[in-house]
């Protein structure tokens, strides 16, 4: 008995293996349908790739004052910290360093004369000293005529004197003309703005004045740098705003924010400009966000990532059989990928297709949540027997 | 004494069970086994049904209908499949019981009882085949545990791989069952036995293959 049931049970193994085995081969002769449990469409429409950013609001111009130590006497400065400046607006006096140079050239000048009559001055007490005890002396024939000559260089002398002090008085006319045509020079502002800084100190730059119109600054991190670039639409938007603000890209920095270093993760700024500026008041410094379209596509086929497996589609034929066709993906936002290769709109696709052959015949189950009762009243009763004997008949 | 219809020890211990079959005067339990046997059958062509197993022919029409009716196609068509299972399944417990009680000597309730364990066995292969219907698309005559795959390898006629698809381990089965029944139920010679049941079985299977063949759905 036992050997019997061992035969019947290895008949059955070998017929099963055998099956098996002709069935799953290579190039297996034995037709397979396939069973598609879900499925998507392939659609048409616009694909834009944006990257979310946020970023800061910033003036869009900032202009630095500079004055230099040496160009001349600084008087004062006009403005103050947050003051509103028009263009042209004087920010502060100084004055220039010229007509000091020839002041103190001139009271060098004075100096010297000063010196010189002094000198004089000694020189003809001397003379008019020994021309006094000359005069008192002995009775010499020579008397008169020494005392005479003394006379002579004293008289000569007082003329040089007043030359000089002619001299003097010239040159301290001249520091009254000087000083009263000193004019004090002033610097003006370049644009209309806002003082945003002022340095009392006189450090470099002593006026920084910033514009009432902003520009939005933000930070990309390594990978963002090499996907963002000029010229990319943004939009800006803040809770603070009614409305999207729209913007562009006008500039992504080559080098990082701080010196690189090994293993810190370098940073790169980049700045939106706005293409109008905020109607609304929204402070300098505000957060906003920024939506930045990396890539567009208009107009394309789509279909869902979910429907593709190893760079193909299997689409459900009108014939009742599953194509498969070999795609070529372009632009992917998200879970929707840009079909480049050949296909139609509305054209249904598996979804999540597993172990699926070309050409081979497809069923689908029962999608109970598709059902529709109102429908199946107004379906002709041909109809209905009609599919109710298709199912009755096939075997 | 009676004999109560017990399925599995009908199919596991048929020489015990067909004695008492025979010594049996009363049988109890028919018409309830009967009803489980079809309930049964109903549940396994629903579910079969439900995942669209075999309704490829009704697939093109996705693109010409909406999802709705679409699905209402399939349900209708669903509703199909199971009566004809249904219809099989009754047909398999009546039919062979009909024509050994014409060529026998047995009553025709103790040859019904025969024909309950052969529609269990046929339940039990259609609900193996399930699996290899949905996870690899098989058909019927595709089953691994008939002859219709080495058909497929042998011929291209399409009568003669549905007529040896049908001819299966469970087929096969139900054959030696009949067979082993009418021996241990009748004083019949097991010669005349052997063919009745031979022929029986061959003519159901050649009547389903035709079904198979002949495509009748396409008519509507």
């Amino acid at each position: 008995m036992n050997r019997k049931k061992w035969t019947v049970l290895a008949i059955i193994g070998l017929l099963l293996a055998a099956n098996l085995f002709l069935i799953f081969k290579k190039e297996s002769k034995i037709e397979r349908a396939a069973y598609i449990g879900e499925w998507t469409e392939v659609k048409e429409q616009d694909l834009v790739l944006s990257k979310n950013k946020s970023g800061v609001l910033v003036p869009a111009q900032e202009e630095y004052v500079y004055y230099q130590a040496g160009s001349g006497i600084f008087e004062e400065f006009l403005v103050s910290e947050g003051e509103e400046v028009r263009s042209g607006e004087a920010l502060f006096e100084y004055s220039p360093v010229d007509i000091e140079a020839t002041i103190s050239s001139f009271e060098a000048e004075i100096s010297k004369l000063d010196r010189e009559k002094e000198a004089l001055e000694d020189n003809i007490d001397d003379l008019e000293k020994l021309e006094r005890t000359t005069s008192f002396g002995d009775d010499n024939p020579y008397a008169d005529s020494i005392v005479n000559s003394f006379s002579a260089e004293i008289s000569e002398k007082k003329w040089e004197l007043g030359k000089v002090e002619a001299e003097i008085d010239k040159y301290n006319d001249l520091i009254d003309i000087a000083e009263d045509g000193l004019r004090s020079l002033t610097v003006d502002s370049g644009m209309a703005g806002v003082v945003k800084d002022i340095s009392y100190e006189l450090q470099n730059p002593v006026v920084t004045i910033t514009s009432h119109d902003m520009k939005v600054e933000g930070v990309l991190d390594e990978d963002e740098v090499l996907e963002i670039a000029e010229g990319m639409e943004v939009a800006i938007t803040s809770n603070k705003l009614p409305e999207k603000l729209k913007g562009t890209v006008s500039s992504v920095s080559v080098n990082p924010i701080s010196d690189p270093k090994l293993d810190e993760e370098s940073q790169y700024s980049f700045t939106v400009e706005l293409e109008e500026q905020p109607e609304t008041l929204i402070p300098v410094g505000a957060n906003v966000g920024l939506k930045i379209k990396v890539a567009e596509a208009q107009d394309v086929l789509t279909v869902s990532e979910k429907a593709i497996r190893k760079d193909s589609i299997f689409v459900l034929g009108r014939d009742g059989k599953v194509q498969k066709r070999e795609i070529e993906k372009g632009l992917v936002v998200g879970k929707t990928v840009e079909l480049i290769s050949e296909g139609e709109e509305g054209e249904l696709v598996a979804y999540e297709p597993e172990g699926l052959k070309n050409q081979a015949p497809y069923f689908t189950p029962i999608n109970i949540s598709k059902l529709s009762k109102t429908e199946l009243t107004t379906m002709p009763k041909k109809e209905i027997l009609r599919y109710i004997g298709r199912g009755l008949l096939t075997k | 004494m009676f004999f109560q219809v017990r399925l599995f020890r009908g199919l596991f211990s048929p020489y015990v069970a067909a004695h008492q079959l025979h010594k049996a005067e009363q049988i109890h339990g028919i018409w309830t086994r009967t009803s489980m046997i079809l309930a049964i059958s109903l549940i396994l062509a629903g579910i079969s049904a439900f995942f669209g197993i075999g309704n490829e022919s009704l697939s093109k029409q996705i693109y010409d209908v909406s999802a709705a009716e679409f699905e209402n196609m399939k349900a209708l068509f669903a509703v199909g499949q199971v009566v004809l299972s249904m219809l099989i399944t009754t047909a398999l417990i009546f039919f062979p019981a009909l024509v050994f009680w014409v060529f026998t000597d047995i009553e025709y309730s103790k040859l019904v009882v025969i024909g309950l364990l052969t529609a269990a066995i046929s339940l039990l292969e259609k609900a193996m085949l399930i699996p290899f219907q949905l996870f690899f698309g098989l058909d019927e005559a595709s089953s691994p545990f008939g002859l219709g795959v080495v058909a497929q390898y042998v011929t291209r006629l399409e009568f003669l791989i549905q007529l040896l698809g049908n001819i299966s381990i469970f087929s096969i089965w139900m054959m030696v069952l009949h067979y082993l029944y009418l021996k241990w139920t009748t004083e019949k010679k097991n010669g005349v036995l052997l063919l009745i049941v031979l022929s029986t079985n061959l003519f159901i299977w050649i009547f389903s293959a035709l079904f198979s063949y002949i495509k009748f759905e396409v008519m509507l």
